[in-house]
């Protein structure tokens, strides 16, 4: 009986494997050609502007703490008034600022560009970075 | 009612309910695998690319046990694979818990909910996966040829 039961299961294991990979390759071709949002920047090209970049982290401090993009400035909504300093401290005019989040429906890093860009109106571009921390993930 | 007929027909619900969700939470996670992927890389447990791996195959294997729940000559195979995936769910959810994770579930897809806030209402929908899981398997088993 269980000699039974497993070789069923190894039957349903190898039934799902060719329908995985057709369906993986498809969906990665497509996601990659996802249209990027207003202001946002992908890993790749914020990667090739090399130095000229300051990364921020707008997560809560925890996960700040736990791992960040090496280089990267907190600053997040909740403590923005004591991290600002820190912020323009690390910031020099010519630099891209790229913020980010954690990636897929957060919106932290849209907000924290945004009020860097009304409220600091530093002279630097500001983007938000695409899929946020989970596109750095892949690259740890 | 016979008492026979009541069985039959407690296993005839608990199929549908659990093919059912596994179909439907297969089909969700395959419109976004990349979404997926990032919920599966969150549970800390596995690399990068085992996540990306489960989270191709994964749904595709919740849909075809799903499925094979209702054809006779699989439905004891199919049984085994929800039984040892609920298995695998429960325990990702609760190591997730110990470690205070705060993350979403991806149980179902791109949902939002994060299982520290929920994880006693995950808990006990995984743990009721893994009854139904069970029920089915023990009922196949006993079934004649």
């Amino acid at each position: 009986m269980i000699a039974r039961a497993l070789r069923q299961l190894a039957l349903l294991l190898a039934l799902a494997l060719p329908a995985a990979i057709v369906s993986g390759a498809i969906q990665l071709k497509w996601q990659a050609a996802l249209a990027l949002g207003e202001n946002e920047v992908t890993l790749e090209t914020a990667r090739s502007w090399g130095d000229k970049i300051v990364w921020v982290d707008a997560r809560p401090r925890a996960k700040f703490e736990r791992e960040h993009i090496p280089g990267a400035v907190l600053l997040n909504e909740d403590e923005w008034v004591r991290l600002v300093g820190p912020f323009l401290d690390e910031w020099e005019p010519g630099k891209n600022i790229v913020v980010y989040c954690d990636g897929g429906s957060c919106d932290a890093s849209h907000a924290v560009a945004k009020r860097i860009k009304e409220e600091l109106q530093v002279e630097s571009p500001v983007w938000v970075l695409h899929d946020g921390w989970d596109a750095w993930l892949p690259q740890k | 009612m016979a008492p026979a007929k009541i069985t039959l027909l407690v296993l005839l619900v608990l199929r549908f309910a659990l093919g059912g969700v596994f179909i439907y939470a297969g089909a969700s996670k395959i419109v976004d695998a990349q979404a997926f992927a990032r919920a599966v890389h969150h549970f800390q447990l596995t690399p990068w690319t085992v996540s990306v791996v489960v989270a191709v195959y994964l749904p595709w294997l919740e849909i075809l046990a799903g499925l094979a729940l209702f054809v006779r000559r699989l439905a004891l195979g199919a049984s085994l694979a929800l039984v040892v995936m609920s298995a695998v769910f429960l325990i990702a959810l609760s190591t997730a818990w110990a470690r205070g994770l705060d993350i979403s579930c991806g149980c179902f897809g791109k949902e939002e909910h994060k299982i520290q806030t929920h994880f006693p209402q995950f808990f006990l929908r995984d743990a009721a996966l893994l009854a139904a899981a069970i029920t089915l398997f023990i009922a196949e088993i006993r079934r004649p040829k």
